[in-house]
């Protein structure tokens, strides 16, 4: 096989970009973009284009095409999930103790603070160059916004390339042998051209706090990590954003319901229990 | 006697439609390309639709192909 490849840290996971007759310096440009992005929209940053909309809660702000992007995402996830993939839990999150970057600990939890949200076009609007959420509230990124950057660094970076963010990725092209990018989806090797990839879980990010076991993937019906009896689900559709809600829709809804969740907007998935 | 041979006929490609139809119905009992019967990889005859896999159960749609070839990257949980 022979691509170029390069990996890095960015929005907190590790990222590997991969490219077959990529141009010279390319791999370095989307190392770049990535990071970039990662400036721009981590809630950890004080000065993150998304910790000042958040900051500006109540009033109309002007936003750039991106972060207006990433706000329509967020919209379509919670209409594309029934609502099980709710951006607007940076309260529930901020409760629990996820304050910071989890390499630096949670903070104490304040679980009577964890409250489930109101439906997010309650509280979100978006128009054209500006957007507006509810006073006291704000939205988390976090679980929509690598696949919605590793579909569209895919699209800029070249015909034949894969951009894997954290494990949400998008393959474009045929990759190395023409047959498919090879991607690991548990222990099978799954063949993407032109698909995204995604997995969701609950062993990751998780934490003990006093008798109380917390995670970082909130239930937005009860405003607390969810209760699930799935660890980890895997989806592929065709975009990587599709493809990281529906994991989490899946994941959210458990065992007994995902199958059929699946079964209409996926074209391969796994459950783990 | 013109009667009788077009009951006759009649009665032939009736049986004839029936046989054709018993063969065709028995040779797509299931189809790989029915989209609510996903194809199973890495799974045992444990039941219709159900991949036991060593960690988990695998689905795959007639869109996505698996392969032996060794993956250069994974998706995962972070």
């Amino acid at each position: 096989m022979t691509f170029d490849e390069v990996r890095f840290e960015a929005l907190g996971s590790a990222c590997h970009v991969l490219g077959v007759g990529l141009e010279r310096g390319r791999l370095a440009w989307a190392t770049a973009w990535v990071a970039e992005r990662h400036d721009r929209f981590s809630r950890f940053e004080p000065d993150s284009e998304l910790s000042r909309f958040n900051a500006a809660a109540g009033r109309w702000t002007d936003v750039s095409p991106e972060l207006e992007g990433l706000l329509r995402a967020a919209l379509d996830a919670h209409r594309l999930s029934g609502g099980l993939v709710h951006a607007g839990v940076l309260g529930s999150m901020l409760a629990i103790g996820y304050t910071r970057p989890l390499r630096l600990g949670p903070t104490a939890a304040t679980l009577t603070g964890a409250a489930p949200p109101p439906p997010l076009p309650d509280m979100l609007e978006v128009e054209p160059g500006r957007a507006r959420l509810r006073a006291g509230t704000g939205v988390d990124l976090g679980g929509i916004a690598k696949g919605w950057l590793a579909d569209r660094l895919a699209a800029e970076l070249g015909q034949n390339c894969l951009v894997n963010l954290g494990g949400d990725l998008f393959a474009r092209g045929a990759g190395p042998e023409g047959e498919g990018w090879p991607v690991a989806v548990g222990d099978t090797t799954l063949l993407l051209a032109g698909q995204g990839a995604a997995t969701s879980g609950v062993r990751r990010r998780a934490w003990q706090d006093g008798d109380e076991a917390l995670h970082h993937l909130i239930d937005p019906r009860t405003g607390r990590p969810a209760r699930t009896d799935l660890s980890q689900v895997s989806v592929v559709t065709p975009t990587a954003a599709e493809a990281e809600v529906h994991a989490k829709a899946a994941l959210l809804l458990g065992s007994g319901l995902a199958p059929a969740h699946l079964a209409a907007h996926a074209l391969a998935w796994r459950l783990a229990p | 006697m013109h009667a009788l041979l077009l009951k006759a006929a009649a009665t032939a490609l009736t049986i004839a439609a029936a046989a054709a139809a018993i063969v065709h119905v028995s040779g797509h009992l299931k189809t790989a390309a029915a989209p609510l019967h996903p194809a199973v990889v890495g799974g045992s005859a444990a039941g219709a639709g159900v991949g036991l896999g060593s960690d988990g159960r695998l689905h795959l749609t007639p869109s996505v192909r698996s392969g032996s070839v060794q993956a250069v990257t994974s998706t995962y949980d972070s």
